[in-house]
């Protein structure tokens, strides 16, 4: 049985779309909102260090196996899955589109959380997000939000619904 | 064949020692890459600890965090029963196999007779070792390719095992090995009057050899 701190969604352009990061001991959900400093600090932080690992394993692996960046069309892509550290674990699931979803989680060996990250994109983002007319289809509308700077994110209260009723029995 | 690199980074993020086993990483890396990636496996360190959910904030235990301490208070309080602890138990493997070891191996013998570690406290029954102070430390990244493994000393110095997916070799184990070469580097090279602290281990013969034959011993190479 896991335990589950907080979850995530980022962007192809490097934005928090969605935070929830909830608290055991007092019993309060903190959310991403467009004036809470707290989260929108915290969810950059976890965007670098989910990038630059990523980036890290990535250039390591093909320096080891002597690949050439020009050889194919496709480019050789690594999926990074877990970092664990002695009190928790993030998991990540990154998407062909470019959009990345990570759930922290406390730590525990045998738990992938893959099935989970998979089903809450397959079924809950894809019902709520992407299949809704009233989304956004891409959250920076202009080129000044992207790279980090945009400050839109889901507003969707039966996607917060989705998402609770599948994360509450995990707390 | 599925240890890749071994990496040693001091307290304030600088590596100091590195050695790679496989021929296409010495080839493609240079010592300034080196340099980045084991910068960039501390920075990793600060930020891991910068977003530990609120509920865990209790337990944070930082070298990289100056922490408001008073004056008078006593730098090595390490056994103070208040402070909340939040244990790591790892399992204990013994080190590898002895079956290619011959009884003329000098360095074999010495290392099997070192490392054992016994005795300290961190192997309390020979079975478990609890460990208080990697609580903030990283201790694993997974990808599709690479596993990399932490261990960080209590002193801060990082010691960093990059291997690929070839054979799953799990946390508890790596943890063991890297706490061998931890006790390889404080007999070896700390012991040496000549070596001064923080600096890059350079032309230090026997702690090369030790360490190949350690790898060896464990079966990674």
């Amino acid at each position: 049985m896991v335990k589950i701190y907080s979850f995530w969604i980022f962007d192809r352009h490097c934005n928090c779309i969605y935070a929830v990061e909830f608290d055991t001991d007092k019993k309060e959900i903190q959310r991403l909102t467009t004036n809470s400093s707290y989260m929108h600090e915290k969810a950059k932080l976890m965007y670098g260090l989910i990038f630059s690992m990523s980036k890290l394993t990535n250039t390591y692996h093909q320096k080891s196996i002597d690949y050439k960046e020009t050889d194919e069309l496709f480019p050789l892509e690594t999926n990074f899955k877990k970092i664990s550290t002695g009190s928790y674990s993030i998991h990540t699931l990154k998407t062909k589109t470019g959009l990345i979803f990570s759930l922290v989680t406390d730590i525990n060996d045998q738990d992938r959380m893959e099935i989970e990250l998979q089903y809450i994109y397959r079924e809950i983002y894809l019902k709520h997000v992407t299949l809704n007319p009233f989304e956004y289809n891409d959250y920076a509308l202009s080129e000044s939000e992207t790279k980090g700077e945009g400050f839109r994110h889901i507003e969707n209260s039966n996607f917060d619904k989705d998402i609770y009723a599948f994360i509450e029995p995990l707390l | 064949m599925s240890l890749e690199s071994l990496l040693i980074i001091n307290k304030s993020g600088g590596l100091i020692y590195n050695k790679n086993f496989n021929d296409n990483i010495e080839k493609n890396i240079n010592s300034n890459d080196m340099l980045i990636l084991a910068s960039t496996l501390h920075s990793a360190f600060t930020l891991t600890n910068c977003i530990l959910p609120e509920v865990l904030q209790k337990y944070s235990e930082s070298y990289n965090d100056s922490k408001e301490r008073k004056e008078n208070e006593e730098e090595l309080d390490v056994t103070d029963s208040e402070r909340n602890k939040f244990p790591i138990k790892v399992k204990y493997y013994p080190i590898g196999n002895k079956v290619n070891i011959t009884t003329n191996n000098m360095i074999a013998n010495e290392l099997l007779r070192e490392t054992t570690m016994i005795g300290t406290e961190l192997f309390y029954n020979k079975k478990d070792i609890i460990d208080y102070e990697q609580v903030s430390c990283i201790r694993h990244i997974d990808s599709d390719v690479l596993d990399v493994y932490f261990y960080q000393s209590i002193t801060g110095i990082k010691f960093i095992s990059i291997s690929n997916k070839k054979e799953n070799l799990g946390v508890d184990r790596m943890t063991c090995f890297m706490m061998r070469v931890y006790s390889l580097f404080s007999d070896v090279v700390l012991k040496n009057p000549f070596y001064s602290v923080e600096m890059p281990i350079r032309k230090n013969k026997l702690f090369d050899d030790k360490i190949q034959m350690l790898v060896e011993m464990e079966n990674l190479v």
